[in-house]
């Protein structure tokens, strides 16, 4: 199984005769693109809240978007409009509001996470020990501004509790039964 | 082909923007500069033993406990204690002295003045001695992390609030910097019924001379907004650009970019409604930039090559 982390167009995760078949062989996936609370864009068009999305259908477990405002959560516009896209997704990352960073300039938004949540832990053993929803915090509190609100959702199980969920090398269970989801963000 | 103020949706006042600004020469603290800083965070985080580790973006000293990580390219710190962000098996966290308020992004969380005056003097008497508290600072404040529990459907069955972060801001002048190169912030963590400290991450270039540059007025400070191909290309394609935030500042780079002046800038965050989708319609797509708000010619008269600007 390929686990590999890093940033790239794609072309989307979207089943559906308009669409080109979903790619989702790796672990993690980190995205720049345009967006909007429903939706953001890819390569080919745009994926929306409405679109039959299936993340994590083969692999997927972590998937970071720099879309504007794509994990908005508000009362009348709760960030569970993403919850029907988790097949087996244990994370989606993104934003509250607007990535100052969105749509240009890939390098620190995509290696700066990978190096939080996996490389620097996985180059000097023992160090850098971070969970994944930190390691986008850390990352993006570096290059946001302190006006930008960084933000996740997340998928857990009573078998499968992904809170403390590290990049790792093993396969982590994906939550399954008896899901909950938890969305949270905080100040860049 | 560009766009012109009339034809932009202003959902906020358009600022007025002098005809001069300041523009700032910074330095970088060097490693050695910013030893005492690194010392002083390893002992408040009481790392233990750790390695030396030359990274990509500067120096970690970083051990099972956590780590302090010096950048290069800005003279930036940050530091985590391991131990306090694992002292919690979810998003909630046990404040006591919080309350919950409602504004228009709906109700959320904020800290007591009792607590937040805990934290900023705690933030305070740190930064002081680890000699991170350069001119400039802005206003202090702190504000808490939320979270939501939600079940299948998306309904919220349960929220709170999360971590405490205090963070000050930098100004030069009256002008504010804006970006993510100037702030410092400090998260805190409930523990054991009180606060403790569990990352902070500080990023300020010293200010070691000013000069005034001609903007040449607000129309004209706007010319990358008015020029911005993304922007220009939908709207010709029939979108409306419509600006709701705008801010005048000098402009700081991120911690791992190299930066030697801070140029005025405007951060500009807006949205294009009726973007033409070929599948679904019309969609709406957001944007947040940096556009520099003086000319490469007004910087060379006074005195700078040029300013490297990002999207």
């Amino acid at each position: 199984m390929s686990r590999r982390i890093g940033s790239w167009w794609i072309t989307d995760f979207v089943d559906g005769a308009s669409f080109t078949a979903g790619r989702d062989g790796v672990a993690a996936l980190v995205m720049s693109s345009h967006g909007s609370p429903s939706g953001f864009a890819v390569s080919d068009g745009y994926v929306s809240t409405d679109d039959a999305v299936d993340f994590g259908k083969s692999d997927l477990e972590v998937f970071a978007s720099h879309a504007c405002g794509l994990l908005e959560h508000t009362p009348d516009n709760s960030a569970g409009r993403w919850i029907p896209a988790f097949e087996r997704l244990h994370y989606l990352l993104g934003f509250h509001d607007d990535s100052y960073y969105s749509g240009s300039s890939h390098d620190p938004r995509g290696s700066l996470p990978a190096a939080y949540s996996a490389w620097l832990h996985y180059s000097f053993f023992g160090a850098f020990d971070m969970p994944v929803r930190e390691a986008w915090a850390e990352a993006n509190e570096i290059v946001e501004s302190a006006d930008v609100h960084w933000a996740y959702l997340r998928a857990t199980s009573p078998e499968a509790d992904t809170y403390d969920e590290r990049l790792q090398a093993g396969e982590p269970p994906a939550p399954a039964a008896g899901r909950t989801f938890y969305t949270a963000r905080g100040t860049c | 082909m560009s766009l012109s103020l009339e034809g932009i949706d202003w959902r906020v006042t358009p600022p007025e923007i002098p005809d001069e600004l300041p523009v700032a020469t910074l330095a970088t603290p060097s490693y050695e500069e910013r030893l005492h800083a690194v010392r002083t965070l390893h002992d408040r985080f009481t790392l233990g033993e750790t390695i030396e580790l030359d990274l990509p973006e500067g120096v970690a000293h970083a051990g099972r406990r956590g780590e302090v990580q010096y950048f290069a390219a800005s003279g930036a710190v940050r530091a985590r204690d391991t131990e306090v962000c694992r002292a919690f098996p979810d998003e909630r966290r046990p404040w006591t002295d919080v309350l919950e308020v409602d504004d228009e992004g709906g109700p959320r969380y904020v800290l007591g003045e009792q607590t937040s005056s805990l934290l900023f003097q705690d933030a305070g008497e740190l930064l002081r001695a680890a000699r991170l508290l350069p001119d400039g600072l802005g206003d202090v404040d702190v504000v808490l992390d939320q979270w939501a529990q939600l079940d299948e459907s998306g309904a919220e069955i349960d929220r709170g609030p999360g971590r405490a972060v205090v963070r000050a801001p930098y100004s030069l002048d009256g002008v504010p910097f804006i970006g993510a190169g100037a702030k410092t912030r400090l998260a805190y963590e409930p523990v054991g019924g009180r606060p403790v400290l569990a990352r902070m991450f500080h990023v300020h270039r010293p200010v070691v001379d000013v000069h005034s540059v001609r903007t040449g007025g607000t129309e004209r400070a706007l010319t990358g907004l008015l020029r911005d191909p993304f922007l220009v290309e939908h709207h010709q394609r029939g979108a409306c650009v419509a600006v709701t935030g705008i801010q005048v500042g000098l402009l700081a780079l991120p911690a791992v970019v190299p930066q030697h002046i801070a140029a005025p800038a405007v951060a500009v965050r807006g949205v294009l409604e009726n973007v033409h989708d070929d599948r679904r319609g019309p969609i709406e797509l957001r944007f947040a930039r940096y556009y520099q708000a003086v000319s490469a010619k007004s910087l060379r008269a006074a005195g700078f090559a040029a300013a490297h600007i990002p999207h």
